[in-house]
């Protein structure tokens, strides 16, 4: 498992973002999106054309897998719409990223960047 | 939730994601912008442009990534496809080797060809605007049919044609091949020098590597200049970068060397590929040689070279009769105009549809025979791949693999095709026959190679597409049917229909190769008249101090039977005497004899007008022409062997001064001057140096006695026998006006001649010091050159035709072992109800003779086309051979029969109950 995780190290900033999100519960897409882009105030910028390519991307990897049905709270809502949830390797995936970036928070505290 | 209507440009951006994306995502990308849309809409309630543009750029750039991300997966998944195919082809390595083998047989001779002919005929000419050069003869069969066509042209035709040409804007020329003696500190060389006009070289836009190149303004009383090739600057004067300003001792002149050309300049006489060494423009003390020029113009521009025959076609008349030769060339059209691209490959242009069209022939038979080797493997992989749909697979990524492995076939086979072309460029550039030009040039470059490229792209669409398509078709069926029988049968005929393809093209090229070795051994076993064994021949120029030349008005008047010799000043007789003193005394020499022209070296240099005693009144076209004189000693006959068969031969009194002219003519001058008599006694006039028709014979001329007749002899050509005229030597000096510089030294040896090349080259260098020998080599090489041409293309064309029929035999041979493993039960029943064996291989015969025959039919009618082809190519034998036309076809049929036999063999040896056991 561990070298699975390392592999993908270190992640885009909206794929970690994505992953992120849903580490909330299970969403569809475009929660997702404006999510990001109101948490990030357009930092990590979520357009739809690049966020479905990332979405892709994440769940070609197997970070993120598609529900059949929709999660709890989301019955009767438009049925075309898709949900997602982070699997155990996209938790994963994100703990190491975040780890990654809690090293260098400290090491930047250390050199007085912080 | 309805979303707004999205704009045009949105909706089609989103078409860059590929399908399946598409299918994945673009309805919650839709649903996503539409929110955002009515987010971020503005007082009207619809967005702004603002939010379009940045919609459609993230649209776009999203949708070019993920398309080209696709693209690299689906190069990975053709990557993958490929190494699966390599891995299976590895496995087979017998097929694999064969089918690449072959592919590289057809490739490589293509390849060559290819190279061939883009260097020799394709390739830009190296001069500035070379396509609105031409170069302009007197067409010389105006005058008679059997003259050349290409006649050169005179000084004075020059300066009117340069005078008035219309459509011309620029005019220079080039005067016939010619040979200087050069003359350094130590030795004396014979070397191929060219006298040009003064601007030729500016003409062509030629350029100095040291140095310059000679102007106009190098006016011929400002002393002698010249400039030197590239090749000659490093090979005889070792790259000497003071060679500019040296003077150099050429004919008996000095000439300034003014500059070295270009390594790349070249310049072709008429399709020959040699190249002079010295280039200088005609000096005061240059001999008049009268039509000695080719001319050369330079169309204007917005002219074409149709303009330049409309111009001088029509009118020529008035440019090349206005001289003494007025005469001559009664017909109005009396130009010969060639593009100069013509004019430098002259008849090597011939031989390159030929040896195209044997070398298509071969890549037919090359992709055919690779074709049965893949139809063979396609019914291999039939089997594999219905287990492999069962398991799943789509028909799609199966055909892949089988156009996959086939691309890889043709990839293999075109990079080995460039080994065997480079290969056989080298031995076909070594081995071919001299004076096709531009030769060199032919290389296998990326231009080659991008040529070839279709070429292979042809053999991959036959071999790798065409069954990846019909393995997609198959297992559409397949999928539908699950029963393969029904579809099987249908096979068996497209590969007779290549089997009779490849029999007919084979057969082409063994035709071909047959009537081409019919006229080499014709043509090596022709009867020269003479025997070449055991001589070797070299010639030299005598030097001019050696005697005086008499002039024009010191010689008598008209009486010429009078035959007084003329005063020869000077120690020539004498040092020549010495000379066949001094080679006669060289162990190994058995005889020695002096010439003007050794047999088969060349042509005489135009024919020498004799007339009859008794036809001086004839008009000029009633003449004999055609005639060829040469002087030589009496040893000449000794030498080569040739006897006389009425009279004597000539003797050393003959050639005494003061003797009655006399002359031995050859069986066919004989039967042309004087048809019926006997020639013996007759006379006729020769000596004279003058060919104008409007003097009478007798002005200046001598009479001369045939004293005897010797067989026909090819002296001239292979060809042809000539009408030869042999006047004694020593003789000729003392009568001849302009004295025969051009000696040759004929040996007869009774040791390998070439043995004696360096003592004769000291022995004649002891005595003319400053004359060098020149093309010295054994007789029987010079008459193996004459042969070389068609050996040349005789042995090439045999190769092709090996293997094609080697190909078209292995065709047959797959074809009926197909059979024979089909119909074994067959076989098997006809045996158990009581066919003998000899019933079994009929069976397979009538097979195989059908097959092959309707092949050799076909091959027989495209041969009878083919072979005018060869017409120009071929001596003592038919282009409709029925010698080759009878014996081809038999000896096809009876190997294919053979083979056919050995492969039932397995049939009819095989136990019937075992055979009918089968399946």
């Amino acid at each position: 498992m561990q070298d699975r995780v390392q592999g993908h190290l270190p992640l885009k900033p909206l794929v970690l973002e994505i992953l992120l999100s849903l580490a909330a519960g299970a969403n569809h897409g475009y929660a997702v999106m404006q999510g990001i882009e109101e948490r990030t105030g357009g930092t990590v910028p979520a357009r739809p054309g690049a966020f479905y390519r990332v979405l892709a991307r994440a769940l070609d990897a197997d970070f993120v897998a598609e529900l059949a049905e929709p999660p709890a709270g989301f019955e009767g809502s438009d049925p075309r719409r898709r949900y997602y949830i982070l699997t155990p390797l996209g938790r994963e995936v994100a703990r190491a990223e975040l780890e990654r970036l809690e090293d260098a928070a400290v090491l930047g505290r250390a050199r007085g960047l912080l | 939730m309805t979303a707004p209507e999205l704009p045009w440009l949105i909706r089609a951006l989103l078409r860059l994601f590929p399908t399946d994306f598409r299918r994945r995502f673009a309805h919650e990308i839709v649903e996503a912008i539409s929110l955002r849309s009515r987010e971020s809409a503005g007082f009207d309630g619809r967005p702004g442009v603002v939010f379009w543009a940045g919609t459609a750029l993230d649209i776009l750039s999203a949708g070019l990534s993920e398309r080209s991300a696709w693209l690299v997966w689906r190069l990975a998944g053709v990557g993958g496809t490929l190494r699966s195919s390599a891995r299976a082809l590895r496995r087979r390595p017998l097929y694999t080797s064969v089918a690449i083998l072959t592919l590289s047989l057809g490739l490589g001779g293509a390849a060559a060809m290819i190279a061939v002919v883009r260097g020799v005929v394709l390739a830009p000419l190296p001069y500035e605007n070379a396509d609105d050069i031409a170069v302009v003869f007197n067409d010389g069969r105006t005058a008679r049919p059997d003259f050349d066509p290409y006649w050169p042209v005179s000084q004075e035709q020059y300066e009117l044609f340069a005078a008035s040409g219309q459509t011309v804007s620029e005019t220079t020329w080039i005067g016939r091949g010619s040979t200087a003696t050069l003359l350094t500190e130590r030795t004396a060389e014979l070397v191929d020098a060219a006298v040009v006009a003064p601007n030729f070289l500016l003409f062509l836009g030629a350029t100095a590597y040291l140095g310059r190149v000679f102007t106009q303004d190098d006016a011929p009383e400002a002393g002698g200049v010249a400039v030197i090739s590239h090749a000659t600057w490093e090979a005889r004067f070792a790259s000497d970068p003071q060679i500019v300003g040296r003077i150099l001792h050429v004919d008996g002149q000095d000439h300034t060397i003014v500059g070295v050309l270009d390594e790349d300049f070249r310049w072709y006489g008429r399709g020959s590929g040699s190249q002079p060494e010295l280039w200088r423009p005609p000096s005061p003390g240059d001999p008049s040689r009268g039509y000695d020029r080719s001319l050369i113009v330079r169309v204007q521009p917005g002219r074409s070279l149709e303009d330049v025959r409309l111009e001088f076609g029509p009118n020529a008349y008035e440019f090349f009769t206005n001289d003494g030769f007025k005469d001559r060339f009664t017909a109005a059209d009396a130009a010969s105009i060639l593009s100069l691209r013509e004019h430098h490959l002259g008849d090597s242009i011939r031989r390159i549809p030929l040896l195209a069209g044997g070398v298509g022939l071969v890549v037919l038979l090359a992709g055919l025979s690779v074709g049965l080797l893949v139809v063979g493997r396609m019914a291999e992989l039939d089997k594999e791949f219905d287990v492999r749909q069962a398991l799943g697979a789509s028909g799609l990524s199966l055909a892949g693999q089988v156009a996959a492995e086939n691309a890889l076939l043709v990839f293999f086979g075109t990079l080995a095709g460039l080994g065997v072309g480079a290969v056989g460029l080298q031995a076909a550039v070594a081995s071919a026959p001299p004076g096709i030009p531009r030769l060199e040039n032919a290389a296998l470059n990326p231009g080659t190679v991008t040529a070839l490229l279709p070429v292979a792209g042809m053999l991959f669409a036959l071999s790798g597409l065409l069954p990846g398509w019909r393995t997609y078709r198959r297992r559409l069926d397949a999928a539908a049917l699950r029963q393969g029988r029904g579809l099987t049968r249908s096979k068996a005929m497209p590969r007779r229909v290549m089997v009779g393809t490849q029999v007919a093209s084979a057969l082409v090229l063994l035709l071909g190769s047959g009537i081409l070795l019919r006229s080499w051994h014709a043509l090596s076993h022709q009867d020269v008249g003479f025997r070449a064994e055991g001589v070797l021949a070299a010639r030299f120029q005598l030097p001019d101090d050696g005697w005086t030349p008499v002039a024009d008005a010191a010689r008598p008047p008209s009486d010429a039977a009078q035959s007084e010799p003329l005063a020869v000043t000077g120690s020539l007789l004498a040092e020549l005497d010495e000379l066949e003193a001094r080679l006669a005394a060289v162990p190994g020499v058995t005889e020695v004899a002096l010439a003007r022209h050794v047999p088969l070296s060349g042509r005489y240099g135009g024919w020498t007008p004799l007339t009859p005693e008794g036809w001086e009144d004839r008009s000029w076209e009633d003449r004999p022409h055609g005639t060829a004189a040469n002087w030589v000693t009496p040893g000449y006959f000794e030498a080569l062997g040739i006897a006389a068969t009425r009279g004597r031969l000539l003797t050393a009194e003959d050639e005494s001064p003061g003797a009655t002219p006399a002359a031995v003519v050859s069986q066919p001058f004989a039967e042309l001057f004087w048809p019926g008599d006997d020639p013996i006694g007759k006379r006729f006039y020769a000596y004279g140096a003058h060919t104008r028709p409007d003097r009478s014979p007798a002005v200046g001329q001598h009479l001369v006695t045939v004293v005897g007749v010797v067989p026909a002899l090819r002296e001239q050509a292979l060809q042809e026998s000539n009408v030869t005229v042999f006047l004694p030597y020593r003789a000729s000096i003392a009568y001849g006006r302009s004295p025969p510089r051009d000696i040759a030294v004929i040996l007869k040896t009774s040791v390998p001649p070439s043995s004696l090349a360096g003592e004769t080259r000291r022995t004649v260098s002891d005595l003319f010091p400053t004359q060098p020998l020149m093309r010295m080599e054994p007789l029987e090489d010079t008459v193996r050159g004459w042969v070389q041409d068609t050996a040349f293309l005789g042995s090439l064309a045999a190769a092709m035709g090996a293997y094609g029929l080697l190909l078209a035999l292995v065709g047959v041979t797959g074809v009926i072992a197909i059979q024979v493993n089909r119909r074994a039960q067959e076989v098997g029943i006809r045996m158990a109800l009581g066919a003998g064996k000899a019933d079994i291989y009929a069976l397979f015969g009538r097979e195989t003779a059908l097959m092959v025959g309707t092949g050799l039919a076909v091959g027989l009618a495209a041969g009878v086309g083919g072979a005018r082809l060869l017409q120009a190519h071929l001596y003592g034998v038919e282009p409709l051979d029925p010698w080759t036309f009878g014996s081809a076809p038999i000896v096809f049929m009876v190997a294919a029969l053979l083979v056919t036999a050995v492969v039932a063999r397995r049939a009819v040896e095989v136990d019937p109950t075992r055979a009918l056991s089968r399946e």
